[in-house]
């Protein structure tokens, strides 16, 4: 009975893996090569890649979706920088001083202000982007993915403390971006 | 509703909201990954992806699933192991406790560990009213005591030894039955005394115990070398005068 259990349930895990491998095995390998440019350190990245994925395979709900598909794509971005870094042999300094996300990085004046600027979420999406494209990442991880700062740390490589880091600066840099945005329409 | 509770409700909602603009500008992000590699799928799109690749994923896979089923047999064979156990704990604690808790299912598991040794045969019961002698004892007991008087009806039903138990037992015709028994004075007797009245009584000039108890009467008593029981469902004083009855014929 055991054994009938085990066979009946391991298919759908199969499956899983399965699908993840086929549908995103080629973005995974051209996002590693564009920033690695070399087929054998892409190839390494896409293995350390699904060997993360694999880990968290639960928290990807749906297979077939954009949302996924970022994920995924973030998860090999940085798996691909990581190993630039490594190459180069260069040493990551993390923040020596404790931030706490919440510590008022990003406050709009007025809560009218929040409804009024959604219409700015692709221009403000793609100017942090272009800023500092982890800033994205690590937003994007944590309020678009949910995921908590021992999560994106474990998906990023990074430490929980350089995540709040970032998180904070990101808040800061969309605060920033929006007040240059005002300036030049005054300015205008 | 006071001040704090404003102002707490103020702040969530400004928290919610906030989460929402963040949200919104990281659904856009999301979209941006996705449209950009698009984009970069087909600027290269003759890039080939190595066999090795796919060889070091099915490898990959078939491990880790083999891991999982062997995760998944051992996690399901604790849980079983696990059950298996609490269910015999609890099974166990249920038939203990009742056992017991209850002086008849006591008394018969004692007397499951008491090895049977052997029956007496040849033994009748003189039936003349109103008073029964036994005129027929074993071999073995004759020169031991045994109730010289049973009440009218009753007839020899068995003789059992237990070790250092002896044990006469009398039945009558409606199925009822006085039994007799006499151990070593160090036995230990189970007597069910619940729910019945227990008295001090003497059976010729030695001390012991009637136990009335719904019916069925135990005497109980010793001398110096012997302890001895009478029982039966008669009444208080046909019980009493098998038990003085005891004797050698």
């Amino acid at each position: 009975m055991i054994l009938l259990l085990t066979y009946i349930t391991d298919p759908e895990k199969r499956d899983r893996l399965e699908t993840l491998y086929n549908l995103y095995h080629r973005d995974m390998y051209i996002t590693a090569y564009s920033i690695l440019k070399d087929h054998h350190d892409a190839e390494d990245v896409v293995q350390s890649a699904i060997i993360k994925l694999t880990r968290n395979l639960d928290k990807i709900s749906d297979l077939h979706c954009n949302k996924s598909r970022a994920y995924i794509v973030i998860t090999v971005r940085h798996l691909s920088l990581d190993a630039i870094k490594l190459k180069k042999k260069t040493i990551h300094l993390t923040p020596d001083q404790e931030v706490d996300e919440t510590s008022g990085a990003f406050d709009l004046d007025g809560l009218d202000s929040y409804i009024l600027k959604l219409e700015l979420g692709k221009t403000l999406a793609t100017a942090l982007d272009n800023l500092h494209r982890p800033y994205a990442d690590i937003l994007t991880l944590k309020y678009y993915h949910q995921l908590s700062t021992s999560e994106i740390s474990e998906v990023l490589g990074m430490t929980s403390n350089h995540v709040n880091v970032t998180l904070h600066r990101a808040l800061k840099a969309i605060k920033n971006i929006l007040e240059k945005m005002e300036t030049e329409t005054v300015g205008e | 509703m006071d001040l704090n509770h404003k102002t707490h409700a103020k702040i969530e909602h400004e928290n919610k909201l906030k989460d929402i603009f963040l949200y919104n500008i990281a659904y856009e992000h999301v979209e941006n990954i996705c449209d950009e590699t698009d984009l970069l799928l087909k600027a290269n799109d003759g890039v080939e992806i190595p066999e090795t690749l796919g060889k070091w994923f099915t490898t990959f896979h078939d491990n880790y699933i083999s891991n999982q089923r062997r995760f998944s047999r051992k996690t399901k064979v604790v849980m079983l192991i696990k059950r298996v156990l609490v269910a015999s704990v609890l099974i166990g604690l249920i038939t203990f406790t009742a056992t017991m808790s209850s002086d008849a299912f006591r008394v018969r598991l004692l007397n499951l560990v008491v090895e049977t040794k052997e029956r007496f045969t040849a033994v009748s019961v003189d039936s003349d009213p109103p008073t029964m002698g036994i005129t027929a004892t074993p071999q073995e007991w004759q020169n031991e005591q045994y109730p010289t008087y049973i009440p009218e009806g009753y007839d020899f039903g068995e003789v059992r030894e237990f070790g250092t138990i002896k044990i006469i037992e009398f039945m009558n015709a409606d199925g009822k039955t006085i039994v007799f028994s006499r151990s070593s004075v160090d036995a230990d007797y189970q007597l069910n005394s619940e729910g019945g009245t227990v008295s001090d009584i003497t059976i010729n000039g030695n001390e012991g115990i009637l136990i009335d108890n719904q019916g069925l009467v135990i005497v109980y008593w010793h001398d110096a070398q012997y302890s001895y029981v009478v029982h039966g469902e008669e009444d208080v004083a046909t019980i009493l005068k098998v038990a003085e009855s005891v004797g050698t014929e």
